[in-house]
C-alpha cells in the first residue's frame, strides 16, 4: 500500500548504527573517550592488585625485617660496581651502620653483595582469599630482602602493605557504594513516586543532611565508635557512615530521573498499553535510568575513597592493625618523618591515582550514559 | 554586474566533518539576490538551507567547512564588493557586515536573547557597535525601533527582560534589533514555526511592511509553502544541499516543473475545495538524511519519472525555461 | 449517529507553585474548564486552538492519562455505558484497550531501548491478549498495514527517520484494535513531504478499521483536511464547535474568525489579510471575566465583559459561545470555493 521508491543504499557506519542496541551504543560512545579508557584500565589494575594482594606482595603487612627500619627504596639495578651486567636484575645488600653522628644504627648500601631478583619465590605462607593456602610471592630477593618502596619505622615492607591498603580502600568504596545505592535508589524512589506529603518529607530530610559540614559530621559520628571494637567493626562502621552521608546525592537525582520520565510519552504510551506499575518500572523506568545511577555511583566513588582516607589520616577511622591508604598516611603525618622517610608519602600516590582514574571513567560514562543524544 | 546587485552566491560548496571523512551538505549552490527583493529557500529538515544562510554571515559551526565557491556582498555604502568566504571568520570586516548590512532572525528567539541583560540592552548593545551614539541617543533609538515592530508601550517594554515577553513579542524584539542598523539583507531563518497562526500573522505582516517601508531585501528560510506564497518574490526549491528549481512564486506554484516542487505542492492541504474531500498525494519514500549514498539527482529514489542510468548517474545541468524560471531535471534536457 | 463519547463539563486544574515548607498549591492554572461535547462513532473530531489553550490537557483528560479534575466522560460501547472518569485503575486499564493515543513527538513515545517488534507488541503482551507465533503475526500484520518495513522490526527506534517512528507508534496504538484514539498533533514534527503520508495512512487506517479520531493540531488547513467537525478551543474552553467546511468558510465566532484569517494560503494570488488580534494571550491562571475572549476582541461589548457565554447550538450542529453570534457576519478562510465567496459578497 505504501510505495517507498527505490531503495537507498545507506552509509556502510550508519548502517551499523541502525541495528545496533543500547549497550553497543553506550560502548562505542564511551570507547571515544580515550581518557575514560585509560581510567577504566587503571581501576582494573587496581582491582588486580587488590584482589591477588598476598600472591603479588613479597611479605605479609606485619612481617618486620628487623635490620632494615626506616629502609628507603631499593632500586633495582642491571650494572654492577665492577660494570658486569647481570641478566637478572638484582638489589645490592644492605648493612646496619651506626650513624658516626646521631650514633644510631642506620642501614647503609653495602655494594658488595647483589642480591638476585627472583620469581614465584616461596616466603611465608597465607591463605589466598582465605581459601587456598599457598606460599608462594611474585617475587623476592635471593639471599637478602627486597623493599622497593622502602620500610616504615617498624621495617615493615611499604610495598606489600600498599597493596593490602589498596584491597581495604578499594572494598571501603565498594561497600559504601552498595550501602548508599540501596538507602538512594530505596528513597529517591519513594520520594519520586508516590510524591506528595512523602516526597517533601524526604527532601526536607536530604535537605537538612547536606546542610551539615560533611567533615565535622563524619568525625563526631567516627568519634563516637567504642574504642574497643575490633577492626572489622570499625571497618563497617566506617563504610556505614561514609554512605549515610552520600546517598542524599544519589536519591535526589533518582528522583527527579523518576519525575522526568514519568512525564515522557513513552511511558504515558505504556500506561495505555495496558502495563501495570511494576511492568512499567522495570521495563521502561529502570533501563532508562539505570546508567545515570552507574555514572552517579562512579563519580561519588573517589568521595568514598576520599572519606576513608581523612578520617583514618585524622586517625579517626580504621586504625591499626587494618592497612587502608589513610592509615599508611596517617604515619606520615609528621614533618619529620616526610623529611627522613619521604617514601612514606607513596600510598598518597596511589589515592591520588585513583581518584582521577575514576574521575576521567565517570566522564567517559556520562557522556555514554545517554546514548540516544546526538 | 547588474547595478541592483546585494548578494550573489557561485557555486558555494559547504562540507561536514565526520570522524575524519566529508560529507558534502551543500553541492554547487548559485543564487543572487537584489536589492529589495524578497527570496524564499524551501526544503525540508537536512536539505542545507540554514547551512547557507548561516554561510552568508559567516556563522557556521565549527565542524561545517566551506570548501569552495564565493558569496559576493554588494555593500551599499561603500560601494565594495566582498567575497564573504575569504573573510576571517573573526575578523573585523565580517563584524561590521554583521548587523551592519546583513541582520538575522532566527526561530527560537528565547536563545537568541541573553536572559541576563534587558532587551533595551541588547539592542542598544548592537546599535553602539555600529553607530557612534551616545548611551542616551541609543536606547532612544531602541524605544523607536520597539514601537516600529509594534510592541505595545515601547518606553517600558525597553527595560524589561526577555522572559516577560511572550513568544510573539520576543521575535518582534528581535526583528527590532536585526533591524536596528538599517541593514540592507535581513536574513530570517524559520521565523514564524514556533509560533501561532495568528501571531506568525502579524509577524509576516510586520515583516512585509518593515520591508516596504526600508527596502532591505529579505531571505526567507522556511518548509511551509503558504508563508512562502505570502511573503516572497522568488523561490528557490532546494533538496539535499542543491537548488533543484528557482522561479518566481507565480512560476512555482502556478507552474512548477521539477517533480518535487510539483508533488510538494500537491502534498500540502488547501482549504479551497474542502468540499471534495480529495485525499493529499504524498511524495513517497522518506526524506533521506546526509549519510545516505545517493549518487545523480537526490531525488530520484522518491521520483515518478525516475529514469534509470541517467537520474541516479550525474546531477542534471541547469535549464533556463524563463528569464527567471531555472529546473535542474533531465525532463526537460 | 451513534455517539462514541459524551464529553460532560470535563475540568483539568493544575496547581502552581507552592507557599511555604510543606505548603498548599498558590494558584491553580485551569488548563481545561468546563468543556462539553459529543464524539460521534467513526467521524474525526478536529481540535484546534493557540499553544495553551488547553488542547493537548483535554486530550489527556479524556482519556484520563491525567487525573482531571471534575467531569464525566462517557464512553458508549455497544449498549454499554462507562464513565471513565468514575471507574477503578484496573477497569482503566482495561478500557485502555478501547481507547488509544499517538504523540506529536515520534522521538520521545518511543522507548529507546526497545526494537520495533517489541514496542508494537507490547499492548498484547501486557494485556495477556497473544503470545508466541500468533503474538509475531498481529504485530507484523498491523505493521505492515502501517505501512513499516517488516525485515527491519529487530531495529530500534534510533535507525527510523521521524515519518518511520510516527507509522510504528500508530501501529503500537492500533494493534489493540481500539475503536477511538486522540492523536495529539501527530504529523507536525514531519517533514512536509512525510505529513501527506502519514494523514493518508490515518484515513485508510480509519475506514479499514472503524476508528474515532480525537484530531488535535494547531496547522489549521491540516485539520480542515482530516476532521468532519471541528472544535476551537480558547484558553480551557470551547468557543465553536461546526462541521469543518461551515467552520472554515462561515465561521460564527470573532476568535475562529481571527485564526481562519490568519492561515497564509499556498497561493500567491490569494493574498491575505488577516485580522490581527490585539494584545496577549491572557494567562490561564487568571482567566479574564465573561467571555475570555473579550480582551482581544474587535466586535466587543460591555455585556462580554461581564456575562459569560454559553455554548449553545445555534445551527444544527453548530454550537457557539458567544453573545452576537447571530449578529456578527464574519470572514472565513482566505481559500474558498468560488461559489461560496460569491454568497458572501
Amino acid at each position: 500500500m505504501v510505495n517507498t521508491g527505490v531503495k537507498v543504499k545507506r552509509n556502510k557506519h550508519v548502517r551499523r548504527l541502525d541495528i545496533a542496541t543500547a549497550r553497543q551504543l553506550m560502548w562505542w560512545k564511551f570507547k571515544r573517550h580515550r581518557m575514560a579508557l585509560l581510567g577504566i584500565s587503571v581501576i582494573l589494575f587496581f582491582l588486580l592488585l587488590a584482589i591477588f594482594a598476598e600472591f603479588l606482595s613479597p611479605y605479609a603487612p606485619y612481617e618486620r625485617t628487623a635490620i632494615y627500619t626506616s629502609g628507603s627504596p631499593m632500586g633495582l639495578n642491571f650494572i654492577d660496581t665492577d660494570r658486569k651486567l647481570h641478566i637478572c636484575p638484582f638489589v645490592y645488600g644492605r648493612v646496619s651502620k651506626r650513624d658516626p653522628v646521631t650514633l644510631r644504627l642506620k642501614p647503609a648500601i653495602d655494594t658488595s653483595q647483589c642480591w638476585p631478583l627472583r620469581f614465584f619465590v616461596k616466603g611465608s605462607s597465607y591463605k589466598l582469599w582465605g581459601i587456598f593456602k599457598l606460599n608462594i610471592h611474585l617475587f623476592g630477593a635471593k639471599g637478602g630482602f627486597i623493599h622497593i618502596f622502602g620500610t616504615d619505622k617498624l621495617g615493615r615492607d611499604l610495598f606489600s602493605r600498599c597493596l593490602y591498603a589498596t584491597r581495604t580502600s578499594l572494598s571501603v568504596g565498594v561497600i559504601g557504594i552498595i550501602f548508599t545505592f540501596f538507602i538512594g535508589i530505596v528513597m529517591g524512589g519513594i520520594a519520586g513516586y508516590i510524591g506528595g506529603m512523602v516526597d517533601n518529607i524526604i527532601m526536607r530530610i536530604i535537605e537538612f543532611i547536606r546542610s551539615i559540614p560533611t567533615l565535622p559530621l563524619w568525625l563526631s559520628l567516627a568519634a563516637a565508635l567504642p574504642r574497643e571494637w575490633s577492626a572489622l567493626k570499625v571497618y563497617f562502621a566506617i563504610t556505614l557512615i561514609l554512605s549515610l552521608v552520600s546517598w542524599t546525592n544519589l536519591a535526589r537525582r533518582v528522583r527527579s530521573k523518576l519525575l522526568a520520565l514519568r512525564e515522557e510519552d513513552f511511558v504515558i504510551s505504556a500506561r495505555l498499553a495496558g502495563c501495570k506499575t511494576a511492568r512499567i518500572i522495570r521495563r521502561h523506568l529502570l533501563p532508562s535510568f539505570l546508567s545515570y545511577i552507574i555514572v552517579d555511583l562512579t563519580i561519588s566513588f573517589p568521595w568514598m575513597i576520599l572519606g576513608e582516607t581523612s578520617l583514618s589520616f585524622l586517625g579517626l577511622g580504621l586504625r591499626e592493625p587494618a592497612v587502608s591508604w589513610g592509615v599508611l598516611l596517617f604515619s606520615a603525618q609528621n614533618i619529620l618523618s616526610i623529611v627522613h622517610m619521604p617514601w612514606l608519602l607513596i600510598p598518597g600516590i596511589f589515592v591520588i591515582v585513583s581518584v582521577i582514574a575514576f574521575n576521567f571513567v565517570g566522564d567517559g560514562l556520562r557522556d555514554a550514559a545517554d546514548p540516544y543524544s546526538k | 554586474m547588474p547595478k541592483d546587485m546585494l548578494l550573489e552566491i557561485k557555486d558555494l560548496e559547504i562540507s561536514l566533518l565526520v570522524e575524519s571523512h566529508m560529507v558534502n551538505i551543500i553541492d554547487n549552490v548559485s543564487f543572487d539576490l537584489k536589492f529589495g527583493e524578497v527570496i524564499a529557500i524551501v526544503g525540508e529538515s537536512g536539505c542545507g538551507k540554514t547551512v547557507t544562510s548561516q554561510a552568508i554571515a559567516r556563522l557556521l559551526p565549527r565542524e561545517l567547512k566551506i570548501l569552495s565557491g564565493k558569496i559576493l556582498f554588494y555593500s551599499k555604502i561603500d560601494e565594495r564588493v566582498l567575497d564573504v568566504c575569504k573573510l576571517d571568520p573573526k575578523g573585523k570586516t565580517i563584524h561590521y557586515i554583521r548587523g551592519d548590512q546583513i541582520g538575522m532572525i532566527f526561530q527560537e528567539p528565547m536563545s537568541s536573547f541573553s536572559p541576563v541583560y534587558t532587551i533595551g540592552n541588547q539592542i542598544c548593545e548592537v546599535i553602539r557597535l555600529h553607530q557612534k551614539v551616545s548611551k542616551k541617543k541609543a536606547r532612544n533609538i531602541s524605544i523607536e525601533l520597539l514601537d516600529t515592530v509594534g510592541i505595545p508601550n515601547p518606553v517600558a517594554a525597553v527595560d524589561q527582560y526577555p522572559h516577560e515577553f511572550s513568544g510573539g513579542m520576543r521575535q518582534r524584539a528581535m526583528i527590532a534589533r536585526a533591524i536596528s542598523c538599517n541593514p540592507s539583507l535581513l536574513i530570517a531563518d524559520e521565523p514564524t514555526t514556533a509560533l501561532d497562526v495568528t501571531i506568525q500573522a502579524q509577524i509576516l505582516v510586520l515583516l512585509q511592511e518593515l520591508q516596504k517601508e526600508f527596502g532591505m531585501a529579505i531571505i526567507f528560510i522556511t518548509h511551509d509553502l503558504g508563508v512562502v506564497a505570502q511573503i516572497s518574490h522568488r523561490v528557490f526549491i532546494m533538496y539535499m544541499g542543491k537548488i533543484v528549481e528557482e522561479g518566481s512564486v507565480h512560476d512555482i506554484f502556478h507552474n512548477p516543473k521539477h517533480p518535487y516542487t510539483e508533488n510538494l505542492i500537491h502534498a500540502i492541504p488547501k482549504l479551497g475545495n474542502l468540499r471534495e474531500r480529495r485525499r493529499l498525494v504524498p511524495i513517497r519514500g522518506n526524506v533521506p538524511s546526509i549519510f545516505d549514498e545517493l549518487h545523480g539527482c537526490a531525488f530520484h529514489p522518491r521520483c515518478k519519472f525516475f529514469m534509470p542510468d541517467k537520474c541516479d548517474v550525474h546531477f542534471p545541468k541547469c535549464k533556463h525555461l524563463t528569464s527567471n524560471h531555472s529546473v535542474w531535471c533531465y525532463l526537460y534536457e | 449517529m451513534a455517539p462514541l463519547l459524551e464529553i460532560k463539563d470535563l475540568k483539568l486544574y493544575y496547581p502552581v507553585g507552592r507557599s511555604g515548607l510543606l505548603g498548599k498549591p498558590i494558584t491553580t492554572v485551569k488548563a481545561v474548564d468546563g468543556v462539553s461535547f459529543t464524539i460521534i462513532r467513526g467521524e474525526s473530531m478536529g481540535l484546534v486552538g493557540e499553544s495553551g489553550s488547553g488542547k493537548t490537557s483535554l486530550g489527556r483528560a479524556i482519556l484520563r492519562v491525567v487525573e482531571p479534575t471534575s467531569g464525566k466522560v462517557l464512553l458508549h460501547l455497544g449498549k454499554k455505558i462507562i464513565d471513565i472518569t468514575s471507574i477503578n485503575h484496573d477497569n482503566l486499564r482495561r478500557m485502555w484497550k478501547h481507547m488509544q493515543m499517538i504523540f506529536q513527538d515520534p522521538y520521545s513515545s518511543l522507548n529507546p531501548r526497545m526494537t520495533v517488534r517489541d514496542i508494537i507488541a507490547e499492548p498484547m503482551v501486557a494485556n495477556h491478549i497473544a503470545k508466541g507465533s500468533d503474538l509475531k503475526d498481529r504485530v507484523v500484520d498491523m505493521a505492515r498495514r502501517c505501512g513499516l518495513d517488516v525485515e527491519q522490526l529487530s531495529r530500534y527506534p534510533h535507525a527510523f527517520s521521524g515519518g518511520q517512528r510516527q507509522r510504528i507508534g500508530i501501529a503500537r496504538a492500533l494493534v489493540l484494535h481500539p475503536d477511538f484514539l486522540v492523536c495529539d498533533e501527530p504529523i507536525s514534527s514531519l517533514d512536509v513531504s512525510i505529513q501527506a503520508q502519514i494523514m493518508n495512512l490515518l484515513k485508510d487506517l480509519q475506514q479499514q478499521l472503524n476508528l474515532t479520531y480525537l484530531f488535535i493540531a494547531h496547522n489549521l488547513s491540516v485539520v480542515a483536511y482530516a476532521c468532519d467537525r471541528v472544535a476551537v478551543m480558547y484558553l480551557g474552553q470551547l468557543v465553536e464547535v461546526a462541521p469543518t467546511e461551515i467552520l472554515y468558510y462561515k465561521p460564527k465566532h470573532p476568535y475562529t474568525e481571527s485564526l481562519m484569517s490568519a492561515i497564509p494560503a499556498p497561493d500567491p494570488d490569494n493574498v491575505m489579510e488577516p485580522i490581527l488580534i490585539s494584545g496577549e494571550r491572557p494567562n490561564p491562571a487568571n482567566p479574564p471575566s465573561g467571555c475570555r475572549f473579550h480582551t482581544r476582541c474587535q466586535y466587543v461589548d460591555t455585556k462580554c465583559e461581564t456575562q459569560v457565554p454559553e455554548l449553545i447550538e445555534y445551527d444544527s450542529d453548530h454550537f457557539i459561545a458567544c453573545h452576537y453570534a447571530e449578529e456578527l457576519q464574519l470572514k472565513g478562510a482566505l481559500e474558498q470555493p468560488a461559489a461560496v465567496k460569491k454568497e458572501h459578497t
